[in-house]
């Protein structure tokens, strides 16, 4: 099932937070509690813009992401889920995630976004080692999250996600290792496992330039990964993309879609969408959102849309980050397989090919980056000259 | 043509003393060009020539000028390349003139070039003028640089004309003072002819263009001429003077200047010092003296970058040699780089010169391996071969001895500095000769030196050494044995022919372990291990490790973060295409030039 193309899913991005995390470079906003009726309401009114898309549905999947989607009121999330059933269609299988913060988490309301449709609950969690939660500038505690996991359980949840972040300057090997462990005896569905970036512009990079602040060495960072890998697959959770494990049936579909080619409608601040092969995203500031859309605009900033060469060329590199990897054309697979860099990919066991399926080994998700760089670097020379 | 009222002249300096601002005013005093028609340095028509603030290319040009005795005169003058590299062009180009203006800038002094241009000009007999430039300078110190050029060649300061060539100061001085000195030509217009090429270039719609300047005879339109040298025989298709632009004319005869079309095609055939004889006189004339064949003395491997660029690369060489006939190139083939040219040039600049242009206006972009100089191998059966390829050179036990280029060399420098230049020529294998004191603060130290040792970073040591004070100049001398080896360079255990160097014993172990040192630091670091060996024959002298990636990916990449992402992943593609695949890691294009960096 690597063609998702037929499949249709709903991104909304909800950029509120009570607090911007040192570490955190998104789109997203502290203190404007004043705008989630209005910003809501532009989001339902961007999603009746796109009736013209009501022949892809009904949605497969819908993702509430952030940001925090767990400050708004459920009855917010109820109003954005009515307002895309009525225009495209929620099928009645669909999965349906909300990105929840462990400070948010209450069960009346837990209950209450249960029963406005949500089925997957998505916690950032990040570390069950409170020194861990202070460097990351988290205002919860690793009691906090567990609370917040039972709380998820006792509202009905039965698809959790838990966030974690390793590679956490200052952490040891133990501190990890005792995360996943927790993990491990609270069961969820879904694991995702997130090696800190530092990026421009947070405070993290400000602390780094500054010397006040050291990454964890490529060394640890690659120790950490690998054992995760490692434990995760010996406790049952398949690796199915880079930072993303699942109990068997219980993948992601929503961000499935993501690598696999399918059609979505991303709404809301600085949201991504991909249809009928056209990216566009939209504007990033509040205001210019807001005030485009109440005036019956496009909130839209920006538009790409790929050379079938390149849309191919992304398309390989997105399912190469998966456990499926992708289905190479035979003409490919010839470019590759003359290529002395490949072949001492293939030979150190970075990669596994069987006949034109090409997949990442364990050891290839450590260089996942550098592999796709190789890959596409062969094939685009063999384009242009071929 | 009257002969004695014909001055043939050159203008002859140390780099940026001047000499193109002086022609410039020559020329504009004389009217040969009006002040529209000025452009600073007329005579520099490539824009790397300006750029750099030096002549590259010896051209002529033909002034008129009245005297103050109210004769009117032709001035021919005859322009010279201003840099080591090009000393025998510059000797030709003096073999056409009676005389020679030794422009010293004032703010500067007697420096290295002028001192071996001086001595260029003196052994072709010309009268020579001593003009001091640049005396409107606030730091001028014309009394100092006076004596510095009594010192030199004798005479008395009233023999020096003091100018300022870019405010036009004692510019009329200058011609009259050309017009008073130097001598007018001596030949005899009835005489077989005999014609000095001194210069010559390929034009697009001509062909060759043949600088020449008659010593004897007359040549005409219609004659039946030979190239001495090559014993090729052509008619004459035009002949003419140079004023700005070739202006066509009857004939030269004994004495004038000008050029000649005779439907040469390659300019391999129009040698700089050949002698132009009339075909069916051949017997009665002996050619005249100093010609040479130019041959490259330094050498390296040129690569396009893409591969695909080849044909490009070979394409531009071959447009470049049509201007240039001391460049060659030949195919070769590099297990690390592929297919390329391997280059000879006269000297660095030149090779520099070459390679700018190739970028510039070839826009190609291209890998330069660290150039050489040419060896002479006998090998044990008698044999001689020569190399100038380090990765050409026989295996070690077929070999008697390696023979390398030795040059005579020049070094000017004020006394404070001896020390520290000797100790510089000590470490470059320099063989002291003696030292001749200009005057108590200036020396001219005379060396041995093998070009080997310039061919690196020497002039910028040079430079640091001495402050910027000591000049540098060489003539090639001889070839002499010396104890070299060949010091190969192992990607992960295979050889890197691209980085082979042959370099004396005594310095290959801390070269070699430099060289990997350096290396280390210009490879990046990739998916697979990097080890880097230097060796000698088959012992290892040093090593080092690039240490593969451990892990190289992006956590999160969900829809917003695709387009980010693919930008990311375009930006090392391109940084990939720069550099060369070698089995199954790549090497950066800086790499292939470390060694020029290296001190030993």
């Amino acid at each position: 099932m690597s063609c998702l193309s037929h499949t249709f899913g709903l991104y909304v991005h909800i950029p509120f937070c009570p607090q911007r995390c040192p570490y955190c470079a998104f789109t997203i906003l502290t203190g404007y509690t004043a705008f989630y009726d209005r910003y809501v309401e532009a989001v339902c009114t961007e999603i009746r813009s796109w009736q013209s898309l009501a022949h892809k549905g009904p949605l497969q999947t819908v993702f509430f992401g952030g940001g925090t989607p767990s400050v708004l009121e459920p009855a917010h999330i109820q109003h954005i889920l009515d307002t895309a059933a009525a225009t495209f269609g929620i099928a009645p299988e669909a999965e349906i995630t909300l990105e929840a913060n462990p400070t948010t988490a209450d069960t009346q309301k837990f209950r209450a976004f249960r029963a406005s449709g949500c089925n997957r609950l998505s916690l950032g969690v990040q570390s069950f080692n409170d020194t861990d939660l202070t460097t990351l500038g988290r205002w919860h505690s690793a009691a906090d999250a567990e609370v917040a996991y039972s709380t998820a359980r006792r509202a009905g949840f039965t698809n959790v996600n838990l966030d974690v972040i390793f590679s956490i300057p200052g952490a040891s090997r133990q501190h990890w290792q005792t995360t996943v462990h927790k993990l491990l005896t609270l069961a969820p569905e879904h694991i995702s496992t997130y090696s800190l970036t530092i990026e421009e512009g947070t405070r993290f990079a400000r602390r780094h330039h500054q010397g006040r602040l050291t990454p964890v060495s490529e060394e640890d960072d690659a120790w950490a990964y690998a054992w995760v890998m490692e434990t995760l697959g010996a406790a049952g959770y398949e690796h199915y993309e880079v930072s993303n494990f699942a109990r068997p049936g219980l993948r992601s579909r929503h961000n499935w879609g993501y690598w696999h080619g399918a059609d979505y409608l991303g709404v809301g601040l600085a949201a991504h969408s991909l249809l009928n092969g056209q990216r566009h995203w939209n504007r990033r500031a509040l205001l210019a959102y807001l005030t485009a859309v109440e005036a019956g605009c496009t909130p839209r900033e920006g538009t790409e849309r790929l050379d079938p060469v390149a849309a191919r060329h992304e398309h390989l590199w997105l399912q190469l980050r998966t456990c499926t990897g992708t289905i190479l054309q035979p003409a490919e697979l010839q470019t590759l397989l003359s290529a002395p860099k490949f072949q001492a990919m293939l030979e150190a066991g970075l990669v596994h090919l069987q006949h034109l399926h090409l997949r990442l080994m364990p050891s290839g998700f450590l260089l996942a980056d550098a592999i796709g760089v190789e890959v596409l670097t062969i094939l685009e020379h063999a384009h242009k000259y071929g | 043509m009257d002969v004695s009222h014909i001055r043939n002249f050159s203008i002859i300096a140390h780099i940026d003393h001047g000499k193109s601002t002086l022609a410039d005013r020559l020329l504009e005093l004389t009217a040969t060009l009006s002040p529209q028609q000025m452009q600073d340095q007329v005579l520099d028509n490539m824009d790397l020539e300006r750029e750099r603030g030096i002549t590259i290319k010896a051209h002529a040009v033909r002034m008129h000028y009245r005297s103050r005795g109210g004769e009117d005169y032709v001035l021919n003058l005859i322009d010279t390349p201003g840099h080591v590299d090009f000393t025998y062009e510059v000797s030709r180009s003096l073999a056409a003139c009676e005389g020679a203006l030794l422009v010293v800038d004032t703010t500067q002094g007697v420096e290295a070039q002028t001192v071996s241009n001086l001595f260029l000009a003196l052994e072709h007999d010309l009268a020579i003028i001593p003009v001091l430039n640049k005396i409107d300078m606030p730091a001028a110190q014309v009394d100092a640089v006076q004596r510095q050029v009594i010192d030199l060649m004798g005479g008395t300061s009233d023999d020096m004309l003091l100018v300022s060539a870019k405010q036009g100061i004692g510019i009329e001085e200058v011609l009259e003072t050309i017009v008073t000195r130097i001598p007018p030509p001596s030949g005899t217009p009835e005489a077989p002819l005999r014609a000095l090429i001194f210069d010559s270039l390929y034009d697009h719609y001509r062909g060759i263009i043949c600088f020449v300047r008659v010593v004897d005879g007359t040549l005409r339109k219609g004659m039946k001429v030979r190239f001495y040298a090559t014993g090729r025989e052509y008619e004459v298709e035009e002949v003419g003077i140079l004023r700005l632009q070739r202006l066509e004319t009857a004939a030269l005869s004994a004495g004038e200047v000008g050029y000649l079309i005779a439907g040469v095609r390659v300019l391999a055939d129009a040698r700089v010092g050949d002698t132009v004889v009339e075909a069916q006189r051949v017997q009665q004339v002996t050619p005249l003296p100093g010609y040479r064949s130019l041959k490259p003395m330094v050498f390296s491997g040129l690569y396009p970058v893409d591969s695909e660029d080849y044909d490009s690369l070979r394409h531009a060489l071959e447009r470049l040699r049509l201007n240039d006939a001391a460049f060659s190139f030949e195919p070769e083939t590099s297990v690390a780089l592929g297919f390329g040219f391997r280059c000879g040039y006269l000297g660095l600049l030149h090779m520099e010169i070459i390679q700018e242009r190739l970028e510039r206006e070839h826009n190609l972009e291209i890998i330069t391996t660290v150039p050489n100089v040419r060896y002479e191998v006998v090998k044990h059966d008698g044999t001689v071969v020569d190399v100038e390829n380090p990765a050409a050179l026989p295996s070690a036990n077929a070999i008697a001895e390696i023979r390398e280029p030795i040059l005579s060399a020049q070094v000017l420098v004020p006394a404070e500095y001896i020390g520290a230049v000797m100790q510089l020529f000590n470490e470059r294998r320099g063989v002291y000769q003696n030292t001749e004191y200009l005057n108590a603060s200036r020396a001219l130290l005379h060396y041995e030196l093998p070009l080997a040792e310039i061919v690196t970073d020497f002039y910028d040591r040079l430079k640091s050494v001495s402050r910027g004070y000591a000049s540098f100049d060489y003539e090639p001398k001889t070839m002499r044995a010396a104890d070299l080896v060949k010091l190969d360079i192992l990607i992960n255990g295979d050889p890197t022919d691209a980085l082979s160097a042959i370099i004396h014993r005594d310095k290959a172990y801390d070269w070699g372990r430099e060289l990997c040192h350096r290396l280390k630091d210009l490879i990046p670091r990739q998916m697979f291990e990097v080890i880097i060996q230097a060796a000698i024959g088959s012992r290892i002298i040093a090593r080092e490790v690039v240490r593969a990636f451990r892990k190289n990916v992006v956590a999160k990449c969900y829809g917003g973060d695709i387009t980010r992402k693919r930008k990311l992943l375009s930006r090392q593609k391109e940084g990939k295409k720069r550099m060369k695949q070698l089995g199954k890691v790549e090497i950066p294009q800086e790499a292939f030039l470390a060694a020029l960096k290296i001190e030993t």
